[in-house]
């Protein structure tokens, strides 16, 4: 037995298998059942109160909900995007620099330590209409009217989509980075060599070389997605009038604040389902990459 | 024209480092300053005056606890820790096996981790919320870090099956002819190879258990097991806040966090592309 | 102090066949070289003596027990690799002295017993680096000296110098020649360089495809290749492989190599092809001889042919031209310059003409 037990790697894989089905399988599949319940957390008997298909008929039906649903991907593929595409600027930037590369990716790195939370905070504290350091820095240049980032319902959108930006581009900075810095310097000076400018020679080396990378960051990043909810959580709580209501909001207001489990749950699994398919999107995505970078090598 | 483009290259640079740096800074000088003066208009940009008050309200050095936040952090120091040993331990089992085994099913298995990580913390805390009620460990130190070693197993197997994977396997194959059990090879030569960026992983973990807040939210409910995420909202009443108090604990939260990335960013970004892209 | 037996060894990995039903005895003290064209098979026979590769089928036996269950730990083997695995994290001598440690053999004896390996392997003042501060040619002795401290029963060896420069090879060869002679173990070597192979081997064992092509002394497979693959395999340059028609002319036969060209044959051989249509015929490079006035007599055979490209290499001059449809190299131990297109006459002894089965390959 002991003598095998290393070399066995279901034995090995085991443990973070049970892990992870007592607290995420386990407890979706519970959810999962309740939210064919009307289940409410204020009547412990609801929980066999079977309701079929209703909370999700009631979901469908609700167009509250397909407007966070569709402000979800939305807000989703906004951030993303800009995030990508200000994370491969960055990249290039930064590895076009000799001095201080090294520190600057280190500082780089930082944003991606804070605590969603507290980047809601922070960001609250800077678009504070009253007191925020945005305001009070364009009463300098003579805007003396407070501009209300937080409560305008246009700029409530954005302003949290800012927060999320920048707690979330350095990840994407500095994986592109990395693979920057490991691209061979053969098949670039070979393409010099053959007459490509500096634009082709990033659209046709570069990017290629770029590819897993770029998925490696979406991977990573997809799986946090849900996390977004801290963020508006603390910024808007989903205000104003559920202006910057996300589906992740709902749900804990439904949840939490109403009490209603069952239909809170229905919603749950809407989410999980969106999560997942980012995921696993990203993640056939960069397998592929992969595959084909190893076949050009 | 070459010289406009190098400052402008560097005009760009230094507002980068304005984007990313100044959040961080306003927040810290926030923290020594008194209430009234963030509250002052027009704002006051450089301080009058320095004070440690809220640092000493928080660590109750004057007998007054406005919020407990010494337990906040004390508790999260504890559930931190912990479920990044217990995590990182079954996850680098789980990272090993990944990395030397060829087993049937094993990149389905490895997508389905992946997969579980990715559900949203809000939507797993309803069913969780119910099921550690029913069990009766809400609320406890042992519930949060059973949920957290839960959600940085699948983390700490994609970056420690990639450090495995860069130490050649004939490391291993050669301590075995040399003498070793294959526990003894992994013990005295893969472990050791694969250590700095068996670190960096678990930092990683303990940064992920360190700022979560979504779960947390709902399975703590009283100072006894409430983390600083957590604690931070003390602060945060449903019309006023305490901006110099929320200030100071959020530099409580991030000057560690700060100073753990400092120590691993080199092995962390190896890391997290290595398993990525050799496949 | 054993012998390493392999009987009916089979290895397949899914339906890919690595290595078919190979029998071997590796007598206690042999020098024996594996050698083979890559994915022959012959790295993992020696991964399954090792153990660290399993078997599919057949036994392998150490002394008089089957190790095919035993762990690498317990088979009493060492395994010098190819890209010599050294411990990075280890000095030189910890590195020596980790399979002892492992062994819970006593703090002295191990320190005896490094001190003797570093000694054979002049690695004295080397004693206290890590591998990372290493040339190539130490870190190959380390490697070496890892293996020698374990006092094994067989020393495995795979591929153990294709990493280093030609120069460096030369010279690690001639060491570890020196160091099988003195230490008196079994030694299985696996290479796919021939020229290791010969200068090595007590024995040598072609591999290709899962099987085994010969097995013999350096010499044996060098003067006597049982098929087509042994002889173009063995030998630098490879041995000239030509096909030829076998005419019968007023009762004696002749190879007929093109229109013009017709090689005699032995009438010692007439009973070997007799029945034949088609004949290879192989002849070593040193064997078609530049030659200026020509020996008589029925055993050789003379013909001009022109110069398409010559090659002076100091020693000898190699010299290329066609025989039938194939490019010939001709060795020419005369250092003189000769010109393409220059004609010259050859001769060739036909006592050392290969004859090979035109279908099977084989030697007749």
């Amino acid at each position: 037995m002991n003598k095998k037990f290393f070399s066995s790697p279901i034995i090995l894989i085991l443990p973070s298998i049970l892990a992870i089905s007592f607290v995420i399988i386990i407890p979706l599949i519970f959810s999962f059942y309740t939210s064919f319940t009307s289940y409410k957390l204020t009547r412990p008997d609801s929980l066999f109160d079977f309701v079929g298909l209703r909370n999700y008929e009631r979901l469908i039906d609700n167009a509250k909900f397909w407007y966070a649903f569709g402000r979800t991907i939305l807000f989703l593929a906004i951030v993303l995007n800009l995030e990508l595409l200000f994370g491969l600027g960055i990249a290039l930037l930064i590895n076009k620099i000799t001095w201080g590369q090294r520190t600057l990716r280190t500082i780089m790195m930082f944003p991606m330590m804070f605590s969603p939370i507290l980047v809601g905070f922070q960001w609250k504290y800077i678009f504070n209409d009253n007191i925020g350091l945005l305001n009070n820095f364009l009463y300098l240049f003579g805007y003396e009217s407070a501009i209300p980032w937080l409560i305008d319902k246009y700029l409530a959108m954005g302003s949290i989509m800012v927060a999320e930006i920048w707690a979330n581009t350095s990840i994407f900075a500095i994986l592109l980075l990395a693979g920057l810095l490991g691209i061979p310097r053969d098949p670039i000076e070979a393409a010099r060599v053959d007459g490509c400018n500096s634009w082709q020679v990033f659209k046709n080396i570069t990017l290629p070389f770029l590819m897993p990378f770029v998925f490696i960051a979406l991977t990573i990043r997809s799986l946090d997605v849900g996390r977004a909810y801290d963020i508006v959580h603390i910024m808007t709580g989903g205000g104003p009038a559920m202006r910057t209501e996300l589906i992740w909001t709902m749900i804990a207001r439904i949840g939490y604040k109403d009490a209603n489990m069952g239909y809170a749950n229905a919603m749950s699994y809407v989410s999980i389902i969106l999560s997942i398919a980012f995921t696993y999107y990203f993640f056939t995505k960069l397998v592929a990459a992969r595959r084909d970078l190893g076949q050009q090598q | 024209m070459k010289q406009v483009k190098k400052i402008s290259f560097w005009l760009l640079v230094l507002l980068l480092l304005i984007l990313i740096c100044l959040p961080g800074i306003w927040i810290f000088i926030s923290a020594f300053r008194p209430n009234p003066e963030i509250l002052s208009k027009p704002a006051n940009w450089i301080p009058d005056r320095w004070t440690i008050y809220q640092f000493t309200q928080m660590f109750s050095i004057n007998g007054y606890v406005s919020v407990p936040a010494f337990k906040y952090l004390m508790n999260s120091v504890i559930i931190s820790s912990v479920s990044t040993v217990i995590a990182i331990t079954i996850g680098m089992m789980g990272g090993y096996a990944f990395a030397r085994f060829n087993f049937k099913g094993k990149n389905k298995i490895f997508l389905s981790l992946m997969l579980a990580r990715a559900v949203p913390g809000i939507s797993l805390s309803l069913p969780l919320f119910i099921l550690f009620a029913k069990i009766g460990i809400i609320n406890t130190s042992f519930g949060v870090i059973l949920v957290y070693v839960a959600m940085n197993v699948p983390f700490t197997i994609w970056l420690t099956d990639g450090f495995f994977r860069q130490i050649p396997k004939e490391m291993s194959e050669v301590a075995r002819t040399d003498g070793c059990t294959r526990l003894q090879a992994f013990w005295n030569v893969e472990l050791p190879l694969a250590g700095p960026g068996i670190g960096a992983a678990a930092i990683f973990a303990f940064l992920l258990s360190w700022n979560e807040y979504a779960l947390a939210s709902i399975i703590t409910r009283t100072v006894h097991s409430k983390t600083l995420p957590i604690g931070m909202m003390d602060y945060l009443d449903e019309f006023t806040i305490n901006w110099a108090g929320m200030c100071a604990i959020a530099v409580v939260m991030i000057v560690p966090a700060l100073i753990l990335t400092f120590i691993v960013q080199k092995h962390l970004v190896s890391g997290l592309t290595f398993g990525g892209v050799k496949g | 102090m054993a012998e390493v037996k392999l009987k009916n060894i089979t290895k397949k990995y899914g339906d890919v066949v690595a290595v078919q039903n190979m029998n071997l005895t590796i007598p206690h003290n042999e020098f024996l070289v594996l050698v083979g064209p890559s994915g022959c098979g012959k790295s993992t026979t020696l991964r399954m003596i090792a153990g660290l590769e399993e078997i599919t089928g057949g036994e392998i036996f150490i002394g008089d027990q089957i190790v095919n269950e035993k762990d690498p730990k317990d088979r009493n083997v060492s395994m010098v690799f190819q890209n010599y695995a050294l411990y990075p994290h280890m000095t030189v001598e910890e590195n020596l002295g980790f399979s002892l440690k492992i062994a819970k053999v006593e703090t002295k004896e191990i320190e005896k017993r490094v001190t003797d390996a570093v000694q054979i392997l002049g690695l004295q003042d080397l004693k206290k680096r890590k591998p990372s501060q290493l040339s190539g040619g130490q870190r190959q002795r380390v490697a070496m000296g890892r293996a020698i401290v374990r006092r094994p029963d067989a020393f495995l060896f795979d591929e153990p110098l294709s990493n280093l420069d030609a120069k460096l090879r030369t010279q690690m060869r001639t060491e570890i020649k020196k160091l099988h002679q003195k230490l008196q173990t079994t030694i299985v070597y696996v290479t796919h360089d021939q020229v290791e192979a010969m200068t090595l081997a007590d024995r040598i064992i072609i591999m290709k495809d899962g099987y085994i092509e010969q097995i013999g002394s350096p010499i044996e497979v060098f003067s006597k290749p049982t098929n087509v693959f042994v002889a173009t395999f063995i030998g630098s340059p490879p041995m000239n492989i030509i096909d030829a028609d076998i005419i019968k002319i007023e009762n004696k036969f002749y190879f007929k190599i093109d229109n013009e060209l017709m090689m005699p044959c032995l009438e010692s051989k007439y009973d070997l092809i007799k029945d034949k249509k088609k004949i290879i015929i192989g002849i070593r490079s040193e064997d078609i001889v530049p030659q200026i006035s020509p020996n008589y007599g029925s055993e050789f055979w003379n013909f001009n042919k022109k110069i398409d490209l010559s090659e002076p290499l100091g020693t000898e001059t190699q010299l290329f031209f066609k025989l039938g449809a194939k490019e010939i190299i001709s060795r020419m131990y005369n250092p003189r310059a000769v010109n393409v297109g220059e004609k010259l006459s050859f001769e060739i002894n036909l006592n050392k003409v290969h004859l090979f089965d035109s279908i099977s390959q084989k030697a007749l």
